[in-house]
């Protein structure tokens, strides 16, 4: 047999492995995120298995942390929502001089939304996490004439949570940090009837 | 027959060759998008909407939740600006700018993430309370044993990353405004 003979009737074999292999590959990445067993949404659920409120997680030391990378000098919490139980209000006040941000995440961890005390509007920041359904309604009952009072942003997926982020400049700041982070207020509203 | 079986084997090779790659390249970082300045790599699209598959692969893997681009951008440090890894072993000093934040902090931990037990239980400096000599300059040395001024302790039995997050970054909107970023060196000193 000669060389090219040989290389043709190879030709199928490697085609098939370099075929299947590209698929699999491809579907594994995409997958990943819903097979993946620990990713931050299930670490989170964890530390609170329920409840609709704010949930200050543990300061970062080591041993303690529950998700990897943490920030040791950033109080963190985080809000959970399913918008079948109604739109998402996510509410705090701000004093302008510390940080406080709010990222807001799908399931998997990507971030559809995040915003810092420094884009709030009048020492307030305002809210509402909604689907498409949900938007309608707000939008049908609002005056005429007037901005809608929160901000509304429609949620890629219909559970996800919001992560709070709170800075200490220094370690004896962390309680009051923590104290920003509890004093933000999330909670299911059901949407107006329109 | 023997096509059949062929074709069979082809497959699983070809499966396995197909999770096999998924597995290294799910391993080695975010992937895509990822910005070089000096010693440290960010990967500012990681905390934005349009995350590409690779990164959001990794994220569900590690349980990691990134820093949002709308709210600052982390940078990470495996090895000295000489492209040594970083290790426990050694002596290493920080310093020189930071790119333009409302606040930093520089965090010292194991390379899966996890923070390092010390007994100064000290596990960051923040751009707040570290100590400024008088031109406002800064100096953090990365070291297993106490240091004088700001002294950031590590491991001596393993290797470390270094972690640097900018909060409210001006740069971090725009990738192209992190690329030419001045980051601070990491200089190696004396090893045991």
């Amino acid at each position: 047999m000669r060389v090219i003979d040989r290389f043709f009737a190879v030709l199928p074999f490697a085609a098939t492995i370099f075929f299947v292999a590209g698929v699999v590959h491809i579907v594994s990445v995409l997958a990943m995120p819903a097979v993946a067993p620990r990713d931050a949404m299930t670490r989170l659920i964890a530390v609170a298995p329920q409840g609709d409120g704010v949930v200050l997680l543990p300061a970062a030391t080591p041993g303690r942390e529950i998700m990897p990378y943490e920030d040791p000098s950033v109080a963190l919490g985080f809000c959970r929502f399913d918008l079948s139980r109604g739109l998402y209000r996510v509410r705090t006040n701000i004093d302008s001089e510390h940080f406080i941000a709010l990222s807001f995440h799908a399931r998997s961890g990507r971030v559809f939304y995040a915003t810092t005390d420094r884009s709030a509007l009048r020492g307030k920041i305002d809210i509402a996490i909604v689907n498409a359904a949900q938007l309608e309604a707000l939008e049908a009952n609002d005056p005429e004439d007037e901005p809608a009072p929160e901000l509304r942003l429609v949620a890629p997926a219909a559970t996800g949570f919001v992560l709070v982020r709170a800075l200490a400049e220094r370690p004896n700041d962390l309680p009051n940090a923590e104290a920003r982070v509890t004093s933000v207020t999330c909670a299911p509203e059901r949407a107006p009837q329109s | 027959m023997l096509a059949f079986l062929r074709g069979g084997v082809a497959a699983l090779i070809g499966v396995a060759l197909g999770l096999a790659l998924t597995f290294t390249t799910l391993e080695r970082g975010f992937g895509f998008g990822a910005v070089r300045a000096g010693p440290w790599t960010a990967w500012p699209r990681v905390g934005a909407s349009d995350i590409d598959p690779y990164a959001r692969a990794v994220l569900s893997r590690t349980g990691e939740i990134p820093l949002a681009a709308a709210q600052g951008v982390a940078f990470y440090a495996r090895s000295d600006e000489s492209g040594a890894a970083l290790s426990g072993a050694c002596d290493y000093v920080v310093t020189g700018a930071v790119p333009a934040s409302r606040f930093w902090t520089l965090t010292l931990t194991d390379p899966n993430g996890r923070l390092v037990e010390n007994v100064a239980h000290r596990y960051a400096f923040t751009s707040a309370e570290v100590l400024r000599r008088g031109d406002n300059s800064f100096s953090i040395t990365v070291a297993p044993q106490a240091r004088p001024e700001n002294w950031l302790p590590s491991d001596a039995r393993g290797r470390f990353v270094l972690v640097l997050k900018l909060y409210d970054a001006v740069a971090s909107a725009s990738p192209s405004g992190l690329a030419g970023a001045t980051t601070p060196r990491i200089m190696r000193g004396r090893c045991s």
